[in-house]
C-alpha cells in the first residue's frame, strides 16, 4: 500500500519556496540596509496544523534548510526553532486557529522570540553596540510589519496546496 | 484529567530529548548533514541567477538599434584605452622581472583572476557574506581576495563543490592589513555594524598621529602585508580621524562603496604560486 499522504512534503516544498522569497526580497533590500527575517511563517503551520511527529520533522527539515547558508554555529536556528515549537505545542489546544487575529498574534510573538533570542547568540560581540541594536530593532520592525500582512495569505496558501492533494486540514480539526 | 495533563507534556518531553540528542551528535555527522543540505540547494540558488540573467539578458533585447551601435562605439573606445593600458602593464611587468632578476629580488606573487557570478546575498544585522558561483570546480581556495572594479570585495570565507562563501568587506568580523595612500605604514582595517539606510562602512585603527586629520577624504588601500591582497587596492575613504583614548595612535572611519551591497559580479585572486605568499 502506497502512502499517499504528502502533507510533510507539501509543507517542506511551501516553505522552501518562501525561503527563496525571502532571500530574493532581502537580496533587494540589501541596497539600503534593510533585512526582514519570517523565522515564525516557517513553523507557524506545522506547529498549529500538523500532527506532532509530522510538525517535528518538518520544523527540524525546515530549520536546517535555514541555517546551513548562516556562518553562526549550526544548530542555533534549529534549537530555537524546536524551542518555539514546544512553547506552541502547549497552547495549541488554546489558540482559535481559524481566527486570523490569533494566528498573526501567535506568528508575530513567535518571531519576535526568535528573532531577539537570535540576535543575542549571534551578535555576541556586538552587543555592546547601540548600532547593533538600532539596526535589530528596525529590521525586526519591518519584519513584524510584513508579518502581520502575510501570515494569513501563507496559512491560506498552505492549506490550499493541502487541499489540492486530497488533504482538508480544516476538516481534521473540526473532527478532532 | 490527570491523563490530559500527561498527555500534554509528552511533546515537550520529545522536543527536550531532540535537543539534547542534538547536542550532543558528534561534530562530524553535523558537518555532514550542513554540507549535504548546502550541496542539495546550491543548484536552486544557481538556477535562480541564471534566470535573473536570462531575465537581464530579454531586457537589453528592448533596445533600439541605434541605442546599441551607441553603445558598441563606447565599447570600442573603452577597449582602445584599456589595450593601451595592457601594453603598458605588459612592459612594466617585464621590466619588474627583469629588475628583479637583476637585483636578485623576491618575485611578487601573481594572481590568476576567475570572475564568478553572484548567486546569494546575505547581508543583514548579524553578518554581511555573498555566495558566488564557483568553488572546487574552479579551484578556489579558503582565504583567497576577492575583488571588483570598486576594489576589495572581501574574502573567501567556505569553499564547496560549485559555490563558495564569501565574507564581505563590511562584515564585523572582517580584519585586514592596510595602508593610507602614498604612505606605506600599516593600519587596522575591520568591518564594523551598519545602520539600515546608511552607506556601508568600517573601522580604520592604528594610524599614525602625523596624519592630518582636517583632510576630509583619504583613501584606505590594501597592503600586501594583509596576505592574500595585492596592494594598492582600494578598501574606502577614511573619515572622522580621532586620536585613541592613549594618545599614541588616530582612529577613524571608513565608508565603503554604496555598490557593495548589490554586486552581480566579483573576481576572485588566485596566487598562482602559493608558496611566494606564504
Amino acid at each position: 500500500m502506497v502512502n499517499r499522504d504528502y502533507r510533510l512534503w507539501v509543507i517542506l516544498f511551501s516553505n522552501f519556496f518562501l525561503l527563496i522569497l525571502i532571500v530574493k526580497i532581502n537580496e533587494y533590500l540589501s541596497k539600503w540596509g534593510i533585512h526582514i527575517e519570517l523565522f515564525s511563517l516557517f513553523i507557524l503551520f506545522s506547529t498549529l496544523y500538523l500532527r506532532l511527529r509530522h510538525g517535528i520533522i518538518v520544523t527540524i527539515l525546515t530549520a536546517i534548510l535555514l541555517e546551513v547558508f548562516y556562518p553562526s554555529k549550526f544548530g542555533i536556528l534549529l534549537s530555537l526553532f524546536i524551542l518555539t515549537y514546544g512553547i506552541i505545542v502547549v497552547f495549541r489546544q488554546r489558540i482559535r486557529r481559524e481566527k486570523a487575529i490569533h494566528l498573526i498574534t501567535v506568528a508575530f510573538g513567535s518571531n519576535c522570540l526568535i528573532f531577539v533570542i537570535f540576535s543575542l547568540i549571534v551578535g555576541i560581540n556586538s552587543l555592546g553596540s547601540w548600532v547593533y541594536w538600532v539596526n535589530c530593532l528596525s529590521n525586526l520592525l519591518i519584519s513584524q510589519f510584513i508579518l502581520i500582512l502575510t501570515t494569513g495569505i501563507y496559512i491560506k496558501l498552505q492549506t490550499q496546496l493541502l487541499y489540492n492533494q486530497g488533504i482538508d486540514i480544516a476538516g481534521e480539526l473540526q473532527e478532532v | 484529567m490527570l491523563k490530559n495533563q500527561i498527555f500534554s507534556g509528552k511533546p515537550i518531553l520529545a522536543l527536550v530529548t531532540l535537543l539534547i540528542i542534538w547536542w550532543i551528535i558528534p561534530v562530524v555527522v553535523k558537518s555532514f548533514l550542513r554540507v549535504t543540505f548546502y550541496e542539495f540547494q546550491a543548484p536552486v540558488w544557481s538556477a535562480l541567477s541564471e534566470i535573473r540573467n536570462f531575465q537581464n539578458n530579454w531586457s537589453l533585447h528592448n533596445h533600439s538599434k541605434a541605442e546599441i551601435i551607441e553603445a558598441g562605439k563606447d565599447l570600442a573606445r573603452l577597449n582602445a584605452a584599456y589595450e593601451l593600458r595592457l601594453q603598458t602593464f605588459e612592459t612594466l611587468t617585464s621590466e619588474l622581472k627583469r629588475l628583479e632578476k637583476l637585483l636578485n629580488l623576491q618575485s611578487h606573487v601573481i594572481y590568476r583572476n576567475e570572475v564568478a557570478r553572484v548567486i546569494r546575498r546575505d547581508i543583514n544585522s548579524w553578518w554581511h557574506q555573498v555566495i558566488i558561483s564557483k568553488g572546487h570546480n574552479f579551484n578556489i581556495v579558503e582565504g583567497a581576495a576577492v575583488i571588483y572594479s570598486g576594489g576589495v570585495v572581501g574574502r573567501i570565507k567556505e569553499v564547496h563543490s560549485n559555490t563558495s562563501v564569501v565574507e564581505l568587506v563590511s562584515d564585523i568580523n572582517f580584519r585586514i592589513a592596510a595602508h593610507i595612500e602614498n604612505d606605506e605604514r600599516p593600519v587596522i582595517y575591520s568591518g564594523s555594524v551598519n545602520l539600515v539606510f546608511s552607506q556601508p562602512s568600517g573601522l580604520v585603527r592604528n594610524i599614525p598621529p602625523d596624519v592630518s586629520s582636517n583632510i576630509n577624504s583619504i583613501r584606505l588601500v590594501s597592503s600586501k602585508l594583509g596576505g592574500a591582497f595585492p596592494d594598492g587596492l582600494t578598501i574606502g575613504q577614511i573619515e572622522n580621524v580621532k586620536m585613541d583614548s592613549n594618545g599614541l595612535f588616530q582612529n577613524g572611519d571608513v565608508k565603503l562603496d554604496q555598490q557593495l551591497l548589490s554586486l552581480e559580479e566579483v573576481v576572485v585572486l588566485l596566487p598562482i604560486n602559493p608558496e611566494i605568499n606564504k
